[in-house]
């Protein structure tokens, strides 16, 4: 069976091109890095190929009430193309829109957002309304777009969000996660025995993963983390 | 060189060096994801032409005019 890593880069692309992964299955032979390279070209392809109309759209905007605007973009344009208009925004506009959009509506945005274009507006908007939505895609159990906001997101708020996550979840959040930095702040904010409670539930392909992912936590804090997961195959 | 690799590069933008993960592949492969990504494109060319048609519906009359000034630049 492929390589874990590149079945995760696998289902990201798929998520980028709106496909089924089954689509897209014979490429999880690749290494994950060469994935992740084709994923960054084909999502600027995507991007640079409707980034004039979205700006034209974001400059509409820009002579529209807030309240025309939201509506718009719920109505008239939806989430993916919403998402698109944002990624050219100037971030005090947008996140002002954002007040303007319903709790709902931001949910489906945030799975459509490219996170490495939005952190600016990410991080202009309201505290509580980026915990909403966190707690809503939580509900949801859409942890491939939590994870893609680790890295933007205060970690403070994903702590909090990660706090609530069952094993399961938590598990999929950390595989998911790009930035291994970001994941280690977030790691050490957890408790322990969170982190142990997600390893225990890993199989043993994810288990490698998740440790991988953990290297960025505090050496201290990793090693007693791994002392304490009982994996009855393992030990 | 696959003729397939040239024209996905193409569509991608990108020198054909850029995606070397997909020379490991067949002229079929390739040109399955060259199709995927083409499908992506031209669906969110259609969402866009639909979605700024749709936009102008919601914008007060009295700014419909230069709204629709400013989005008809974007078409085609």
């Amino acid at each position: 069976m492929a390589d874990l890593r590149s079945r995760i880069e696998v289902a990201k692309l798929a998520r980028e091109l709106d496909v089924a992964e089954s689509e897209l299955s014979y490429l999880a032979d690749a290494s994950a890095s060469d994935l992740r390279e084709l994923r960054r070209v084909t999502g600027a392809a995507l991007f640079g190929r409707h980034e004039a109309r979205a700006k034209l759209l974001a400059s509409a905007n820009g002579i529209l009430p807030m309240a025309v605007a939201a509506k718009i973009s719920e109505r008239a344009l939806g989430a993916a193309l919403s998402a698109r208009v944002a990624g050219v925004m100037e971030p005090e506009a947008a996140a002002r829109l954002a007040g303007h959009l319903s709790p709902g509506f931001l949910v489906d945005l945030a799975a459509r957002l490219d996170p490495t274009r939005v952190g600016p507006i990410v991080a202009q908007l309201p505290e509580d309304t980026v915990l909403d939505v966190a707690r809503r895609l939580l509900a949801a159990k859409d942890m491939v777009t939590l994870a893609r906001f680790v890295a933007v997101v205060d970690p403070a708020i994903v702590a909090q969000v990660a706090e609530r996550a069952d094993s399961t979840e938590l598990l999929q959040m950390v595989l998911y996660t790009e930035d291994g930095a970001a994941l280690g702040v977030l790691a050490q904010r957890l408790p322990e025995a969170a982190l142990v409670g997600m390893l225990e539930v890993a199989d043993d392909e994810e288990y490698d993963v998740a440790v991988e992912r953990l290297g960025y936590l505090e050496p201290e804090t990793r090693d007693g983390v791994l002392a304490q997961v009982k994996r009855s195959d393992r030990f | 060189m696959s003729t397939a690799l040239e024209r996905l590069a193409h569509r991608l933008r990108v020198p054909v060096d850029e995606v070397p993960v997909l020379s490991r592949y067949d002229e079929e492969r390739i040109l399955a994801f060259e199709q995927i990504v083409h499908r992506a494109m031209d669906e969110e060319e259609a969402a866009f032409t639909r979605g700024l048609e749709d936009a102008l519906e919601f914008v007060p009359r009295l700014l419909r005019p230069v709204a629709k000034k400013m989005l008809g630049g974007g078409r085609g």
